[in-house]
């Protein structure tokens, strides 16, 4: 049986097609000015691998916030639910994930069945989010997975005051402006979107084991800083974290064909 | 005109019945709070208009006089009252029941009806925050009070017989929005939580001789054997937390088939509660004060009540029951302090202690960004599926 997910994010759209339980294809696109139009160009990238076509896939399962505008999927879900059951198949024994979007921002916890327990998820504001650090790798003329292989090499990281998004681009500015080192500037940056993250972890009971999903599980000097903060160690999934929303609403697919 | 046109008066802030109202020179007194003894205005022949939000689009002019860490639901309202959509009021009642509703008065006083050509007349009143004796009789003052002084702004003479009678349409008014919320409690509900917030939200639009004829009308179609209802209800949801008055957001809610059974908000099902939250026995009932005061105060579901915590817990347990809920969606205006402590300890209570399960959602009185708002209350119903 063939299986489909996929999941149409703020600045990404992934899918991922399983045969059974096997994940056999995947892709991952920036989106384009609309999501029907994400959907579609993922969707035929990701069977372009694969050889079949639309018509052979069993079920599909749609998620993102741009769920209810795809067009061929058979459901939709949350990316909270999915997100879950997609970290829960690579690893059974998680139990918490943190994923950190484009926009947003979520923290699941789930139960021994890979089932959604309780989540929180970011009020309106880019702080906390991909967005953030996007806007933050700008300023400092990096490319965005560049901001946090460079934070690594900091011994003297700066501190951001400010939580807001905006208010942090001046205070940059003003670090730029100092001749301080770029490497010391990604490192605040990181560790100040891992304070906000962390916050959020301590508003819901979370159990161990903790892994982090989403674009922003990408920037190693986030990750190392919320493990810091957090004192915990995340697990590391085995495919892309940008995957695992769109894993998730394969997994679901499964179970509702 | 069918019966459920009446709740296409919830869209309009000038219904058809209040420009008619309007157009035969009678008087219109605007208010924002349940606790408001309408009955009193009702009495001394005006239409008593519950102020609200409807159709505002952005804050652009009630910046200039409400700061950003104000509630955005009475920001709201108050760019409207300056974009001129109010005018039709010939006065306005506040009391202290919430900060932020409190500072319209400041701003009618020293701004509004100074910079205006036609001023309206002001009323406030000053009513207790606790459940006891002193409270009951604080509040009969007010009243006598505010009776007074609504008799001399506005020339008028209110007897008691005319109390007296205002006090049974009110009573029956209540009676129908009572069995209204009957109908939403069915297994099979026979309306949504979106038209049972239009209802409210008309009812507290038009005199009550108005809405009491139309309510009727409505339950005789929601009667019908053949009259709507909802099956495959997906979720039963309460929803608790500050004022709304916008239909928008509980379709957000109910969009993905969810419906939301019961409200307990102050637009809405505190009208009709069913039974005293609390009553001061060592008072004459003949008093024609009597059922508003218990009404305003003893009724008074407000988190503005210190000592009726319990009392309120007691409620929504009770309402949990009778409606078959499966999850509560706990909403809080940005900055309402009322709803602010008081949701924190209902999220405590019933989740940890009680076991429902519960959704907080902090919103801004605008719906900007309800795709955030979707995802939230999709998750949170493949949690109560699972559980």
């Amino acid at each position: 049986m063939l299986y489909a997910g996929i999941d149409i994010g703020s600045l990404t759209g992934k899918a991922v097609i399983m045969k059974d339980d096997d994940l056999i294809s995947s892709s991952i696109i920036q989106v384009k000015r609309n999501p029907v139009l994400t959907s579609e160009l993922v969707y035929t990238d990701a069977l372009s691998k694969t050889g079949f076509t639309p018509d052979e896939i069993d079920y599909c399962v749609g998620t993102g916030y741009g769920r209810e505008r795809i067009p061929y999927i058979n459901k939709s879900l949350s990316e909270i639910s999915c997100h879950g059951r997609g970290a829960f198949f690579l690893n059974n024994a998680i139990r918490s994930i943190i994923d950190v979007g484009g926009q947003d921002c979520k923290v699941i916890s789930i139960d021994e069945y890979g089932e959604l327990v309780d989540f929180r998820m970011n009020e309106k504001c880019a702080a906390g989010t991909g967005r953030y650090l996007e806007i933050m790798a700008d300023l400092l003329g990096l490319a965005l997975p560049e901001l946090g292989a460079i934070s690594l090499k900091s011994k003297t990281p700066i501190s951001l005051s400010s939580e807001c998004s905006i208010y942090a681009q001046s205070e940059v500015l003003n670090y730029i402006s100092r001749k301080i080192k770029k490497a010391d500037i990604a490192a605040g940056i990181n560790h100040a979107m891992a304070q906000r993250v962390h916050k959020m972890t301590e508003k819901i009971n979370l159990q161990p084991k903790f892994t982090i999903t989403g674009g922003v599980a990408k920037n190693v000097g986030v990750v190392k800083a919320l493990e810091r903060l957090m004192k915990v160690e995340f697990q590391s999934l085995s495919i892309d974290s940008q995957l695992i929303g769109a894993l998730g609403a394969a997994i679901f697919a499964k179970s509702y064909w | 005109m069918s019966a459920t046109n009446f709740l296409d008066f919830s869209s309009l802030l000038r219904n058809a019945h209040l420009t008619e109202w309007i157009q035969n020179h009678k008087k219109v007194i605007g208010f924002y709070c349940s606790s408001i003894p309408e009955e009193i205005i009702h009495a001394a022949g005006m239409l008593p208009y519950r102020i609200r939000a409807t159709n505002n689009l952005n804050y652009n002019l009630a910046d200039s006089l409400l700061s950003q860490f104000n509630c955005s639901y009475v920001k709201s309202t108050l760019n409207l009252i300056m974009e001129d959509k109010y005018n039709f009021l010939n006065g306005i009642v506040i009391a202290n029941t919430c900060d932020h509703v409190r500072r319209m008065y400041d701003i009618y006083k020293h701004k509004l009806n100074k910079n205006s050509q036609n001023p309206i007349a002001l009323f406030f009143l000053s009513l207790p925050h606790l459940f006891d004796e002193n409270g009951w009789l604080w509040v009969r003052e007010e009243l006598k009070l505010f009776q007074e002084q609504l008799s001399r702004n506005l020339n008028i003479e209110i007897d008691e017989r005319k109390i007296q009678e205002t006090n049974h349409l009110y009573k029956r008014n209540q009676e129908l929005i009572r069995k209204i919320m009957e109908f939403r409690i069915l297994p099979e509900p026979k309306l949504n939580g979106v038209d049972f917030l239009k209802i409210s939200i008309a009812n507290s639009s038009v005199r009550k001789e108005y809405a009491n004829e139309k309510l009727e009308q409505l339950i005789m179609y929601y009667q019908q054997d053949e009259g709507p209802k909802i099956e495959n209800v997906r979720a039963r949801l309460m929803l608790l937390g500050s004022s709304i008055d916008n239909p928008a957001f509980i379709q957000i809610l109910e969009h993905h088939g969810a419906i939301v059974v019961s409200d307990l908000l102050c637009t809405s099902e505190r009208w009709g509660l069913k039974d005293p939250l609390w009553h001061y026995d060592n008072w004459n009932s003949e008093d024609p004060y009597y059922p508003i005061i218990q009404r305003i105060y003893g009724d008074c579901f407000c988190p503005r009540i210190m000592n009726g915590h319990s009392l309120r817990m007691n409620l929504i347990k009770q309402r949990i029951k009778e409606a078959k809920i499966d999850g509560i969606i706990l909403q809080r205006l940005e900055f309402c302090d009322l709803h602010g402590c008081e949701n924190m300890l209902i999220q405590q209570e019933m989740e940890e202690i009680n076991g429902t399960p519960i959704l907080s959602i902090d919103r801004e009185y605008l719906l900007g960004d309800t795709g955030r708002l979707r995802t939230r209350v999709e998750a949170f119903l493949e949690r109560l599926e699972r559980s």
